[in-house]
């Protein structure tokens, strides 16, 4: 083969496995994975141009999530049986007649220093929210105790290493329960330029809780919070579904140049959650029912979300 | 619609019935607290068991007719025996017709029918059976060691010997009525390194009564012989807890929390078709032939 002349990527193919020597091999196989990319760059330039001629739009990038495999449950806006059960559902108060949630937040058992103030700021986020001391008490008493007292949500916050490591949202009187794995949290005073957070009631932003599972942990998830925004606040709470993963941010919005501008702060704290398992009724280990529970042979197919 | 029709009670309130081809009817509205807990045949209609204890008949044409007002105690489950119409609640009774039986559990699960013979499981309390006839209790099993403390979920009774009981331990325990109060037989459906012990608590007997299906609170079904062991498990990931099993004709239907009816091959437990019916699924009923 001659240098400097364009070699066929055919020919190369053809002949790399008679060739034994490692040396020309190994530079054989860059020389063929250079031309082979180079030659979809002049196939990429040459859609281009053409497209450019015709006037067409480019293609959509292929990405996991718009490879994602269809799903029964996919709930589409016209379905009327899914809304009706959405109007008389346990969350429906909250949305229908503007009930406002009552949260207790609490840790587990022995919780760390680092812990504790991790829950106080989730608990700063959540108007009506208070933070108690685990103590040495059960869940099951603290749901009890939250019951009687007209709490709406116990959420309990678990801790491996000293880092939050799970969730667990109990809706009061009858339940639903979630259990989410904790991951990528960011403390307030770790988020560069943070805000602080005013007390007003935030702006809710839920996106992509698209199947059933995913509608019914959204609406769990927004009805933490106070249904009536306080727009004087510019407060904003986001909840995004990427992949099965909920991306939980607090923000604040700025206007700038007299309301042509308008920038953001992050007020955090910042965390990922992703759904464990849930739960029928109120939090029940012996005999509690699952709606859903994550097992790891479910995610044989990278394609395959269950929100 | 083209026979075996099967009818599912949702927990919305709604009577759904899926054809042979598939096809979907949905009969009723939806309502909060008229949760369906249990459909049976009750004479050429079909009965329809609501959470607030109201019962209902269900006609061919779509109409319902109360036999039954709501209650103050929820109900748990209703069967019917030869017209009969039996019904448990949470508040500690059974309702046999008019009459009544008093148990002692603080939570009751379920109960079992076979000739004369009525088993009853729940939280709080052992297993018994009662006489129909005298509405006394004939045989309790013998109380629960301190440690032991696990829930009884569901039972079932194969004849006037064998009384199945699953637990909350992923357990079920065969006791024999006519020889011991104490269990003779007790065996974990998965091993015990596996940590699998979720709670059984859906038992279905098969039409010839040599098998049992339990159906546990994630979403399996396993096969089990009168011996105890088990003979199949369900290979799919399902994930919602097993409310109703009921086999017909060489096929296993089974329904629960994560709102699918499924078909299985009730030999090897395979899949054959599954359906999303949007709800959570209570209760469901094979209709093999016109009523």
């Amino acid at each position: 083969m001659v240098k400097n002349q364009a070699p066929n990527t055919n020919f190369i193919k053809s002949i790399l496995p008679t060739i034994k020597n490692k040396t020309r091999k190994v530079q054989l196989m860059l020389r063929l994975k250079y031309e082979l990319k180079k030659q979809q760059k002049e196939g990429r330039e040459k859609r281009k141009k053409q497209r450019e001629k015709t006037g067409e739009a480019p293609l959509a990038p292929k990405t996991i999530e718009s490879m994602r495999v269809p799903e029964d449950s996919f709930v589409t806006s016209d379905n009327e049986e899914v809304k009706n059960d959405e109007n008389i559902d346990e969350f429906a108060s909250y949305y229908k007649e503007g009930v406002l949630p009552k949260i207790i937040v609490t840790t587990k058992r022995r919780p760390s220093e680092q812990l504790i103030k991790f829950a106080k700021e989730v608990q700063g986020i959540m108007p009506n929210a208070e933070y108690y001391d685990r103590r040495t008490y059960d869940m099951k008493e603290i749901c009890e105790y939250a019951s009687n007292r007209e709490y709406t949500d116990v959420l309990v916050f678990n801790e491996k290493n000293k880092e939050p490591e799970g969730l667990w949202i109990i809706h009061l009187p009858e339940g639903p329960t979630a259990h989410f794995r904790v991951s990528n949290t960011w403390k307030r005073r770790e988020i560069p330029n943070h805000g602080t957070p005013t007390g007003y009631y935030p702006e809710l932003i839920m996106k992509n809780f698209d199947t059933r599972l995913g509608q019914r942990i959204g609406r769990m998830l927004a009805s933490l919070f106070p249904q009536k925004p306080e727009f004087r606040g510019r407060n904003v709470v986001t909840m995004k579904n990427q992949r099965d993963f909920i991306f939980f941010r607090h923000h604040r919005y700025l206007f700038k140049e007299d309301g042509k501008k308008v920038i953001l702060q992050e007020v955090g704290p910042r965390l990922t959650l992703k759904l464990r398992s849930l739960q029928s009724g109120i939090f029940n280990t012996e005999s509690g029912e699952y709606e859903f529970l994550y097992q790891p042979n479910m995610q044989v197919n990278r394609k395959k979300f269950f929100l | 619609m083209q026979y075996p029709v099967v009818a599912v009670g949702d927990d919305t309130g709604l009577i759904k019935f899926i054809d042979h081809n598939g096809d979907i009817k949905h009969i009723g509205t939806q309502e909060r607290g008229e949760s369906v807990k249990s459909i049976s045949r009750y004479q050429d209609k079909i009965l329809v068991a609501r959470k607030n204890g109201k019962i209902q008949t269900l006609d061919l044409e779509g109409n319902f007719t109360d036999i039954q007002t709501p209650t103050k105690s929820e109900l748990v489950k209703t069967k019917v025996l030869d017209e009969l119409v039996i019904s448990m609640y949470t508040n500690k009774s059974i309702k046999i017709g008019d009459e009544e039986i008093k148990t002692n559990y603080n939570e009751a699960r379920d109960f079992s029918i076979f000739d004369n013979f009525l088993g009853t499981c729940g939280k709080g309390d052992v297993v018994g059976i009662y006489d129909f006839t005298t509405k006394q209790s004939v045989w309790k099993a013998r109380p629960q060691e301190r440690h032991e403390n696990v829930v009884d979920m569901a039972c079932i009774l194969r004849d006037n010997k064998d009384f199945f009981v699953a637990t909350a331990h992923n357990e079920m325990k065969l006791y024999d009525i006519r020889a011991q109060r104490k269990a003779v037989k007790v065996q974990r459906l998965n091993p015990k390194d596996l940590s699998c012990d979720y709670a059984i608590n859906t038992l279905a007997l098969s039409e010839d009564r040599e098998f049992v299906y339990a159906g546990d609170t994630v979403g399996h079904i396993y096969k089990i012989n009168t011996q105890l062991t088990t003979i199949g498990k369900t290979k799919g990931r399902s994930v919602g807890s097993i409310r109703s099993i009921e086999e017909n004709d060489g096929m296993l239907y089974s329904c629960g929390l994560d709102r699918y009816l499924r078909i299985h091959n009730s030999r090897a437990l395979d899949l054959i078709e599954k359906h999303y019916l949007w709800q959570k699924l209570n209760a469901l009923l094979v209709i093999p032939a016109p009523l």
